[in-house]
């Protein structure tokens, strides 16, 4: 039996090419095996073992055998192939909509103090207000406009590449839309995944939304200014975190007053390409 | 709402595999989905019935095989159902089952009609 889908083909057969039907366009689900002539009228619709006046379709089977993110993870190589021999330190941050992204980055750019320029994809359903606001903080952002799509794909940041221009040694953050469900099946091509959660969601995100959490090396709990006045047990969401993904690494963050931000920087330096560290002194 | 990119994705290896077997028209699409990967099989069938007008699987059924998620507990090795991503063995309530199947996402083959 073939051990991808537990059907009657021996492995490794490509393309099966099997005989099984008659002359009749009909809907699949009803092929009889009782192939004998009958002697009377049927008033409805089946194969018949003999020959009508119209032409005989033979009806092929062929096997695919595809994974349907096939084509997107192909595009997500193309694009890390890319990034890699640029040096580039790709980073794919995804949160649910208003945990702090972007006020996270434009501070990050301003005040990170390593080696290289920044670039960034924003991706959002509408607007040019979040590229604005990164143009304002000083690095080069292209803005990727979803309509009504809910996540970034392979094929949307390789054609921003190709606008964006990113220079070798330099960091790229793609931000995400705002969404904790779709982005997490589509790989971009980047070296490292960060999930920002806010203290202002519920410790029980991470049971909720497992998938996000999966892929993910990095997760930072943002607006840490506000846990005094919010119901929120940052222990019990890292346990929940760490159920999901036992190697998930956190940091503490605020974003607004700039609390936690060194332990941030320290990431992006501990995690960048190493090559790049060395080309930079 | 990734359900319609699944949907496109979907259509793009059809058109590609009737492409590259000359044929216009195809009859059938047999897919498999797991019960984890994270996709909702209704939305993907509203979406592949609107994405498919004027392609080769203008008027192709959809079938899909929905594969049942289970998972194997790393403490006593034993397969149980899984009916989300994070669930515990019911034998051993501080380990979880890691999934072996029930995250697919394939086309698996279709069906096309040729004139003999």
């Amino acid at each position: 039996m073939c051990d991808s889908c537990g059907c009657g083909q021996p492995n490794g057969e490509k393309a099966t090419i099997k005989k099984v039907g008659g002359s009749h366009k009909h809907p699949h689900g009803h092929d009889h095996d009782h192939d004998h002539l009958h002697g009377h009228d049927h008033d409805h619709d089946h194969s018949h073992g003999h020959t009508h006046g119209h032409t005989h379709a033979v009806k092929e089977t062929i096997s695919v055998q595809t994974n349907i993110l096939e084509l997107n993870d192909r595009i997500a190589l193309e694009n890390r192939r890319l990034l890699e021999a640029k040096n580039i330190f790709t980073l794919n941050l995804m949160s649910s909509p208003g945990a702090g992204k972007t006020t996270l980055l434009e501070r990050t750019i301003r005040e990170y103090s390593g080696p290289g320029e920044w670039y960034v994809i924003e991706g959002d359903q509408q607007t040019t207000l979040d590229a604005d606001r990164i143009d304002d903080a000083g690095a080069t952002a292209v803005q990727v406009n979803t309509g009504t799509g809910c996540h970034l794909d392979a094929l949307l940041v390789k054609q921003s590449l190709e606008i964006l221009t990113p220079a070798a040694n330099s960091i790229l953050a793609i931000e995400n839309v705002g969404n904790l469900v779709c982005p997490a099946l589509f790989d971009l091509g980047e070296t490292a995944r960060v999930v920002i959660v806010s203290t202002t969601e519920g410790v029980d995100k991470p049971l909720k939304y497992p998938t996000i959490l999966q892929g993910t090396q990095l997760c930072i709990l943002n607006k840490s200014d506000l846990l005094p006045y919010v119901d929120f047990d940052a222990d019990v969401f890292k346990s929940n975190a760490l159920k999901v993904n036992p190697s998930l690494s956190f940091l503490t963050i605020s974003a607004t007053t700039g609390d936690g931000l060194d332990s941030w920087f320290e990431w992006l330096d501990a995690n960048r390409p190493k090559k790049a560290a060395t080309t930079s002194k | 709402m990734h359900e319609m990119s699944i949907a496109l994705d979907i259509l793009r290896i059809v058109e590609k595999t009737a492409h590259d077997h000359e044929v216009d028209s195809v009859e059938d699409i047999f897919l498999q989905i797991g019960s984890l990967a994270g996709v909702m099989i209704h939305s993907l069938e509203f979406c592949l019935e609107v994405a498919k007008s004027d392609t080769v699987a203008d008027h192709a059924a959809i079938h899909i095989d929905e594969v049942a998620a289970e998972g194997n507990c790393p403490n006593c090795h034993q397969a149980y159902p899984m009916n989300a991503i994070l669930e515990a063995c019911p034998q051993c309530p501080e380990y979880y089952l890691t999934m072996h199947t029930g995250d697919q996402l394939k086309v698996v083959e279709i069906e096309i009609e040729r004139a003999a």
